[in-house]
């Protein structure tokens, strides 16, 4: 199972911390939220598109997106003909720009099509980049570093390994009992589930041994949740770090300053 | 009555150690056996003869985090009493490398998966630095420090689990049938690792079926039955001990089992073969390439 | 000889760019009993995957009885093709070993599933553990519990993977009684194993495979003689195989029986022949 997104490669942006680079995508996003204006949105968009250029996997990130292409598409045509705000509907509701039979579309509610799916592009990108430019580790040690108590960020770094584990288990206890014939996807939905208990039965007699032994093994190397340890991996922020995350912060704070004085928004 | 053990040199010292895990019978009794620094002891038997019971209640698994059930007599460690030392406190003097490695690696990397056990330690950063670099170097992992454990091969990843074990530096290592999900190169690269640990001067002791493999590096060989030990004997005393063998239900390595038949039909070894090399030197005067 | 099983060019892997297998052409005949040896990520799992059609090739083809195995289904195939599975505990859910051992001929339709089951229990031996629970077993008996769930419904193939993994010598000694038997009956035997000792025991043809090719298709007898192989993947034959070769014996013993016999007839002198 694939759930490992991480691409090894020399950027900038694989560089930086991964703090930083939670702060810059959440800030993409922010931003993506901030503005509405198809203009603006298609401005982030192209930053957005730099940045993986940066981070060199602009490849894989295009080809994530692009399987969702059709579903961009579609956002695009339920918001213009469909999407119709209060205070556009009292104010031209006679500007229609397109028609298509019982469908028609206003150039406030045309723009609105345009913008959404940009801004579900930014928001994707933005966060497939992070995946693809952070360590799973690195993620969970800056969760850590963020306020996480250190147990549920080892355990949710425990359980993403255990998630590949226990999927491998389940696709051989599948591949094993349709060797004796059975069929999973023949019948009705109670047929169905009742085919599926001897996939469960023995999937959960491993996952309790497994936690067993993995419990044992924790305390046979002296894990003790409660009582105090040291870390070995360290984060630390170089200037390109704040640099990055002032930029960040600037942009915020700017682009808040617009949107109050109406800029960025649709009007 | 928990008596102190003052003799430095034997390592594992177990008491008429009788275990059960329910009233339905007993998994070990009358378990007496010392173990001194630096001897390679092989523990074996058949399946459910107790192998990995005994292991738990030296290491301390038992009673510390097999709670249940009822142990009787007592096991020393390095002079401490198990029952008296916390597992954090044993695990610095005895570590244990099990079966599956899958269940002992917790680690995103290989190096943090060897960190691990020093971070629960407490070790200051740059000393678990050190060891990370001594472990990997000893191991020759050196080149997969920071790869994720899934990307390691079955000896490799065994190998990690001993580092990680080794990390706490105790002089006592345990191995509960550590070949058995290995293939023959996996089986190798372990062998090669018990081999160093040997030379380093560590107290092992292995419970494996595969008796062939670690022959050459064993001290004695302890054989259970039943839960009871039944021998414990240098190697080449134990197999020539016929009767006793052929009771038992073990594997003996093939080696032995053509020594066995070639002196039944009057073929006399001067020494009990236990490897290829004894059998040719033992059939010397047979060879017709001389 | 009719081939069973046939690969042509066949290629495969999980994930993209990562092939697994790559042009695997061999050919499997009927009645013949098939070791298949290589190092752990060879292969030999993805590749016998094939014949049951749990995996389809990426590229080129499969036939099992002549019929592309792209086109058919799993539960088709399995009909035909019995895979054992490696760990027991993979497979074992019913509440007693009867009913997981009908399992297979009742998912087929089988007419009197029941005698079927309790006869492919009496073949390897449990029959009096029917009503056990297949969970209080050891690992041997689970083992054999294992073929028997698969032989109850009379493939004509059967694939163990590792079978003597992790046994005791009788479980090893009635895993290899129970092949000859079905040898004996003329179903083709293919065995993935580490067991040198086995491989040498009891099979016609070895298939050597390594990092996604096969290395080299001969009798137990060609490959433990063939060094340059041995020294390439990194293998070691049975320890008598070894002592035979220090010895001249040709041809090579493969059990302790058969080198104490050779051994005992020609005596010091004239070992060979």
């Amino acid at each position: 199972m694939e759930l490992m997104a991480y691409k090894d490669k020399d950027s900038i942006i694989h560089k930086l911390d991964a703090r930083t680079k939670l702060i810059l995508s959440s800030t993409f996003i922010l931003l993506a939220f901030i503005f509405n204006h198809p203009l603006f949105l298609f401005i982030l968009f192209l930053f957005s598109i730099c940045l993986c250029y940066i981070a060199k996997v602009h490849k894989e990130v295009f080809v994530k997106t692009f399987a969702l292409f059709p579903l961009i598409l579609l956002s695009f045509f339920l918001w213009s003909f469909f999407y119709k705000p209060s205070y556009i509907s009292s104010t031209q509701t006679t500007d229609i720009v397109i028609s298509l039979g019982p469908l028609n579309t206003t150039t406030k509610a045309l723009m609105y099509g345009l913008a959404m799916p940009f801004r579900i592009v930014v928001v994707l990108i933005s966060s497939i980049l992070f995946l693809m430019t952070t360590k799973l580790s690195d993620f969970i040690y800056a969760l850590k570093k963020l306020g996480l108590p250190y147990t549920w960020a080892f355990t949710f770094g425990l359980s993403t390994r255990l998630v590949s584990t226990i999927g491998n288990e389940f696709t051989t206890i599948k591949q094993a009992q349709a060797s004796r014939g059975l069929e999973t996807e023949k019948g009705g939905l109670v047929r169905r589930i009742k085919a599926h208990i001897p996939i469960v039965v023995p999937l959960t007699m491993k996952g309790l041994e497994l936690s067993d032994q993995l419990g044992m093994s924790m305390s046979l190397k002296g894990f003790n949740p409660n009582s105090k340890r040291t870390f070995y991996r360290e984060l630390k922020m170089e200037s390109i770090d704040y640099l990055v995350i002032a930029i960040c912060f600037a942009s915020l704070v700017i682009s808040i300053i617009l949107r109050i004085n109406g800029i960025g928004v649709i009007t | 009555m928990v008596k102190e053990y003052n003799n430095s040199v034997e390592k594992i010292v177990v008491e008429n150690l009788q275990f059960s895990y329910n009233s339905s019978g007993f998994a070990l009794r009358n378990i007496n056996l010392k173990i001194k620094e630096n001897e390679f002891v092989l523990l074996t038997g058949a399946s459910g003869s107790g192998k990995s019971t005994l292991l738990y209640c030296i290491t301390g698994v038992i009673p510390h985090y097999i709670k249940h059930g009822e142990m009787i007599g007592n096991v020393w460690i390095d002079g401490k009493n198990t029952k008296e030392v916390s597992l954090e406190e044993l695990a610095k003097k005895i570590g244990i490398v099990l079966q599956n490695p899958e269940s002992q690696i917790f680690g995103m990397t290989v190096e943090e998966d060897i960190a691990f056990g020093l971070e629960n330690a407490c070790m200051p950063r740059y000393q678990i630095h050190k060891k990370i670099n001594e472990i990997l170097n000893f191991l020759e992992l050196e080149k997969f420090r920071e790869k994720p454990p899934e990307s390691l091969s079955g000896g490799q990843k065994q190998r990690l689990v001993i580092g990680s074990v080794l990390a706490l530096q105790p002089e006592i290592l345990v191995f509960d049938e550590p070949f058995s999900n290995l293939d023959p190169w996996g089986v190798n690269l372990v062998v090669s690792t018990l081999e160093k640990l040997k030379k380093a001067g560590k107290t092992i002791l292995l419970a494996e079926r595969k008796i062939e493999e670690v022959i050459h590096l064993v001290d004695r060989i302890i054989l259970l039955e039943n839960g009871e030990i039944i021998a414990d004997k240098p190697p080449r005393e134990f197999f020539a001990d016929c009767k006793l063998i052929e009771k038992s239900k073990i594997n003996l390595p093939q080696v032995v089992r053509l020594a066995y038949k070639l002196e039944s039909r009057g073929i006399k070894f001067k020494r009990f073969p236990l490897t290829v090399k004894e059998v040719l030197e033992g059939l010397n005067g047979f060879n017709n390439k001389n | 000889m009719d081939s069973i099983i046939k690969t042509r060019n066949l290629w495969f892997a999980y994930e993209e760019g990562n092939w697994i297998l790559k042009g695997i052409n061999i050919e499997i005949y009927q009645g013949e009993v098939v070791s298949i040896i290589g190092p752990n990520g060879c292969g030999k799992t993805t590749l016998v995957k094939h014949f049951n059609g749990l995996l389809k090739p990426l590229k080129g083809k499969v036939f099992v009885n002549g019929v592309d195995t792209s086109e058919t289904s799993v539960a088709e195939l399995s009909r035909v093709i019995g895979y054992v599975f490696q760990n027991p505990n993979h497979q074992i859910f019913s509440t007693t070993v009867l009913e997981e051992a009908i399992f297979g001929p009742k998912n087929f339709g089988i007419e009197n599933a029941e005698k079927a089951a309790i006869l492919s229990l009496k073949e390897v031996g449990l029959v009096n553990k029917i009503k056990t629970s297949p969970f209080f077993l050891s690992h041997g008996e689970k083992e054999r519990l294992s073929i028997a769930s698969i032989l109850s419904f009379d493939p004509k193939v059967l694939i163990l993977d590792e079978p003597t993994t992790g046994q005791d010598a009788t479980t090893t000694k009635r895993i290899l009684k129970i092949v000859e038997k079905m040898k004996r009956k003329g179903k083709t035997i293919i065995i993935i194993t580490h067991d040198m000792e086995f491989v040498a025991e009891c099979s016609d043809r070895v298939i050597v495979m390594n990092k996604g090719k096969v290395e080299k298709i001969a009798s137990p007898h060609k490959i433990f003689s063939d060094e340059k192989l041995l020294r390439k993947i990194q293998l070691s034959p049975p320890p008598i195989v070894t002592i035979a070769k220090e010895l001249g014996m040709v041809p090579l013993p493969l059990s302790v029986d058969e080198f104490v016999k050779r051994f005992e007839k020609y005596g010091v002198n004239g070992i060979q022949g």
